[in-house]
């Protein structure tokens, strides 16, 4: 017997809910090494495990894509579902009407939400649909050789071919225009900011529209490309430094910033707090939002952060009147009325 | 509500030796499920190929298996849908097989029919695949006539692929659509002259 101290066993770190993170990662990704995807995805799992949500209380839904193949590599607890190319939208809505108390985290790419689905993303902002939707934004169809998508800069070139020279569509200010209730743009190498921006997305009700921009390595990440790693690094305008602060954290615990700040109150009681870094951007303001990025635009830029915010509407499910049992857990008896009741309500109608 | 094969409980989840997605584990080729939000094993909805379990996978065996699988369930399927609605001849001399849109227009064609002395009797197919009621309907009579709104004979196309072998000599198609609502005069020639050309 070895007469060495024994090793201290390791403790392993809970959340909130006394859940440790290992219950929130997936399988093994099959993405290529480096991928911009493979970063959000990490972001994912620390966001929802900081966040303390209950893996089955997640709803993981994609299209398809490089970025729709993740779902399989984070919250391998949550149900999840890989829609028909840029479907995503409306099957979430399906789920959405059966279990509104779901937390639908939806991820596509820019494929399948700025070409094949924009019609399904412009009806779910519309109306207000409660769920995160990210956008995983490389510029390019990697699944089918590196092809230019919708989203791509005027201007910027892939590793083969030509420059692209098709306008691009600005899937944050077409939110913005859509009145889009929660819209940010944040880029895969800028994990704490992305980190903030996903947990507070987490907390609102409403749909929130999270732009990201994420390299890919095989097709888009050279210098002449506008969303390599490198471009974006050099050519990001940060709006603001952005801090999460979980509804089950004292407000006093948090340090103060020394600076300007605001806070922003979401709806489970978490607050998001932007501090300044030059000039203040209001949130709440969609001009300064599309102002903001329509100069970064036209300077070759990309603006970062939490471009526009509003609580003011109401979600889909208070819209439309839902009960407030999700539908799920109403009991048949009280979901499908008799013949009976049917005829007395006809007949009540008829007059 | 009978929502299919969803798993609600742990016991019963339990009691399945494997579990997957895409897993027939009673053979009906219809594989249990549960519900998001339930707290049961998650299950992801793959749209990449997968295995059983729903994992990814390029293997041949897999695939073998999942498109058996679905054959499998969509053969079981036939006799859980509707039947087809039957109004039958005891002479079992001709039968028409038509769809819900000739509904009205095959009451006036089986006058017209039997004004000539033929006796008519009537198949309409309510679901697909089709049930084996319809493949009994067309061995009881002499002539099947698969009566449709369309150029091609889509619905004799399924009836050909489907049906035995030795029944398919006795199925014959009239299909004609000249965008107009179906008038009974130009259905009923167009039967009678197949049936002439049939008997020849």
């Amino acid at each position: 017997m070895s007469d060495a101290p024994a090793r201290p066993a390791r403790t392993v770190k809970l959340n909130v809910i006394n859940e440790p993170k290992d219950s929130y990662t997936g399988g093994k990704s099959s993405l290529c090494p480096g991928c911009g995807h493979d970063q959000i995805s990490n972001v994912i799992i620390a966001a929802a495990w900081e966040n303390g949500i209950e893996p089955h209380r997640i709803a993981k839904m994609s299209g398809i894509g490089c970025s729709s193949k993740t779902p399989a590599y984070y919250l391998g607890q949550s149900h999840g579902f890989n829609t028909v190319h840029g479907r995503m939208p409306s099957v979430t809505t399906g789920a959405y009407a059966v279990n509104k108390d779901l937390l639908y985290l939806g991820v596509s790419g820019d494929g399948d939400s700025a070409s094949i689905g924009i019609g399904q993303l412009i009806h779910a902002i519309r109306r207000n649909m409660d769920m995160v939707y990210i956008v995983e934004n490389n510029g390019v169809y990697g699944l089918t050789k590196g092809q230019y998508s919708a989203t791509a800069d005027v201007g910027s070139k892939k590793k083969k071919g030509k420059p692209n020279t098709t306008q691009p569509i600005d899937l944050c200010a077409l939110a913005i225009n859509l009145g889009c209730t929660f819209v940010a743009r944040s880029f895969s190498g800028s994990k704490k900011q992305l980190t903030s921006l996903l947990k507070a997305a987490m907390s609102h009700k409403g749909f929130a529209l999270i732009d990201v921009i994420s390299p890919c390595v095989t097709f888009n990440n050279n210098d002449e490309s506008m969303r390599s790693y490198g471009y974006v690094k050099e050519n990001e305008i940060t709006l603001h430094m952005a801090d999460y602060i979980p509804h089950f954290n004292p407000v006093e615990e948090i340090e103060v910033p020394e600076g300007h700040f605001r806070d922003i109150e979401l709806h489970d009681g978490s607050t998001i707090r932007l501090e300044t870094i030059s000039d203040e951007h209001d949130p709440g303001n969609a001009v300064a939002a599309l102002t903001a990025l329509h100069e970064a635009e036209s300077t070759q830029k990309h603006v970062t952060g939490l471009l526009y915010f509003d609580n003011s509407k109401p979600a889909l499910a208070e819209d439309l009147g839902i009960v407030d049992t999700p539908l799920i857990d109403v009991p048949d008896e009280e979901l499908r009325p008799t013949k009976a009741i049917l005829d007395e309500l006809n007949a009540a109608l008829l007059g | 509500m009978d929502r299919g094969k969803v798993v609600r409980d742990r016991d019963i989840f339990e009691a399945f030796e494997e579990f997957g997605r895409y897993l027939d584990v009673d053979g009906d080729g219809i594989p249990y499920r549960t519900l998001p939000g339930s707290g049961m094993d998650p299950i992801l909805y793959r749209g990449t190929g997968h295995n059983p379990k729903g994992v990814y996978s390029e293997k041949p065996e897999d695939y073998l298996y999942l498109m058996n699988r679905l054959k499998t369930k969509i053969d079981g399927a036939r006799d859980h849908l509707p039947a087809p609605i039957v109004r039958e001849e005891s002479e079992c001399e001709v039968g028409i097989i038509y769809l819900g849109s000739m509904e009205n227009t095959i009451q006036e064609i089986d006058d017209m029919l039997e004004a000539t002395g033929l006796k008519i009797s009537q198949c309409r197919v309510r679901a697909l695949p089709l049930h084996s009621g319809v493949e009994d309907f067309v061995r009881r009579h002499e002539h099947t006539i698969v009566l449709e709104i369309n150029r091609d004979g889509q619905l004799y196309g399924i009836l050909r692929k489907e049906l035995p072998n030795d029944l398919v000599t006795k199925v014959h198609s009239v299909a004609y659509s000249d965008g107009m609502p179906p008038r009974a005069r130009i259905y009923a020639d167009q039967i009678l002259s197949t049936l002439k050309e049939a008997n020849q």
